[in-house]
């Protein structure tokens, strides 16, 4: 049996390509992320920031490459590191109060619900989610990602334009809780148009439309 | 496993009773197309109590089918489904808690309402347990082919005519063996035969439908 500390090991991504009907979305893709790395992809709107967030998520399939977790092969549906995939649609339930939406996928991953309120989602708990704006169902969403977890394993964070429709006192609560993550060994990936975590020197993948 | 079954099982329930009108609205589908009946086929009595059990059935399987647009489409288009899959539990799971939740919520209304049906149509209410019990088996094997065609048609245009066109004619040895329980109480005829009939059927949709509607979601999420 081979001895695997998801931990030590990198999560690789190797030529990947998307094709779309009659149009190539991106080819050739690479990227190698350690622990506490953070990668940042950046283009015009339809370069496929988002596609590519989806295939590392595992919702999207890419036509050719592969991602791997170390040596072995990694599929994102059965990942051994939880993932977090953050954007749009957010997967909550318009008619069930912010608070129980919350509560609703901590208990599905056995998760407890956060002690410090960074996102300030308690002014708005017991509203219905279809009555928040957008900018306090960003908050409400980036939530997901201070749950409270028992096992160490550091998580993949996938963000797809994090910073959206957030003020300037939100987004940095974003970076400090982004900044916070990778030091504990977290992984980042984000798709942005805005400057983020720029002091940290993140890898940049540049998307462009073919 | 048991416990996360519970606890989507739990969500459904809650969300379904926040939209009550929707099963609202699928009673009052069921007793339009009850009411109908009747007077296409004239008031007489005994021509009424013939047909009785079969129209009830048939009615208990067209006014669930629409219905089935709403049982995983609305977590779809929210994002829930994508939620699910990254959830360490199989999608199955998920699945399988939603269409027993959507079966009590369409099931248990029908049976409340049977007795008026009954009145309606002149079937003596001392036969209720013996039909109650065969649409409640009836409808839970007809929930299970919804959930397997709406995890299909998932994503797909026009998934709502697309599922029906699925379900009906998959739903048929229901419908017969559940038609044939009624005659055989008109008859009085032992009904056990075409009950466990029934109930074979259910079992084999169980172990059919989880890990397919498993597929259709998977499938679902990885194509749009």
């Amino acid at each position: 049996m081979i001895v695997f500390d998801p931990l030590k090991e990198s999560l690789s991504i190797s030529d990947i390509t998307l094709l779309r009907p009659q149009k190539l979305v991106f080819e050739g893709i690479n990227l190698t992320l350690g622990s506490g790395d953070i990668c940042l992809l950046k283009g015009p709107n339809g370069a496929g920031k988002t596609s590519l967030l989806r295939i590392i998520a595992g919702f999207l399939r890419a036509n050719t490459g592969d991602l791997r977790f170390g040596p072995v092969l990694f599929d994102p549906l059965k990942s051994i590191i939880p993932i977090w995939y953050v954007g749009s649609p957010f997967g909550f339930h318009p008619s069930l109060s912010a608070e129980k939406n919350l509560s609703q996928i901590a208990s599905m991953r056995r998760l407890t619900m956060p002690v410090e309120d960074i996102f300030f989602t308690q002014s708005f708990a017991k509203q219905a989610v279809r009555t928040l704006s957008s900018g306090q169902l960003q908050r409400l969403a980036l939530s997901q990602l201070l749950l409270q977890s028992k096992s160490s394993t550091p998580a993949l964070w996938l963000l797809d334009e994090p910073k959206n429709a957030l003020d300037s006192f939100y987004s940095l609560a974003l970076e400090n809780l982004m900044e916070d993550h990778l030091r504990s060994g977290g992984r980042i990936i984000a798709a942005t148009h805005q400057p983020l975590c720029e002091h940290l020197s993140p890898q940049i993948i540049q998307l462009d439309i073919k | 496993m048991i416990l996360i079954f519970w606890q989507y099982f739990w969500r459904e329930f809650e969300i379904s009773i926040s939209q009550a009108t929707d099963i609202l609205s699928q009673i009052g589908f069921f007793m339009l197309i009850m009411v109908l009946f009747p007077l296409a086929l004239g008031p007489d009595p005994d021509q009424l109590k013939e047909f009785g059990i079969a129209i009830i059935w048939i009615a208990a399987f067209v006014s669930i089918v629409p219905a089935f647009e709403r049982l995983f489409s609305d977590d779809y288009s929210h994002g829930f489904i994508e939620k699910v899959a990254h959830n360490a539990q199989p999608l199955g799971c998920y699945a399988a808690a939603k269409c027993f939740c959507f079966y009590l919520i369409s099931t248990v209304p029908l049976l409340i309402i049977l007795p008026v049906i009954f009145l309606m149509v002149g079937i003596d209410l001392s036969v209720y347990i013996e039909i109650a019990l065969s649409l409640l088996l009836g409808m839970f094997g007809m929930t299970l082919l919804g959930g397997i065609a709406s995890g299909l048609v998932l994503g797909a245009r026009r998934a709502a005519i697309l599922g029906a066109v699925l379900i009906l004619p998959l739903s048929l040895p229901l419908l017969i063996f559940g038609c044939m329980t009624g005659l055989a109480l008109m008859d009085s005829t032992p009904i056990k035969p075409h009950l466990y009939l029934l109930i074979a059927t259910d079992l084999c949709l169980v172990v059919v439908s989880i890990p397919v509607m498993q597929l259709g979601l998977k499938n679902a999420i990885e194509n749009d």
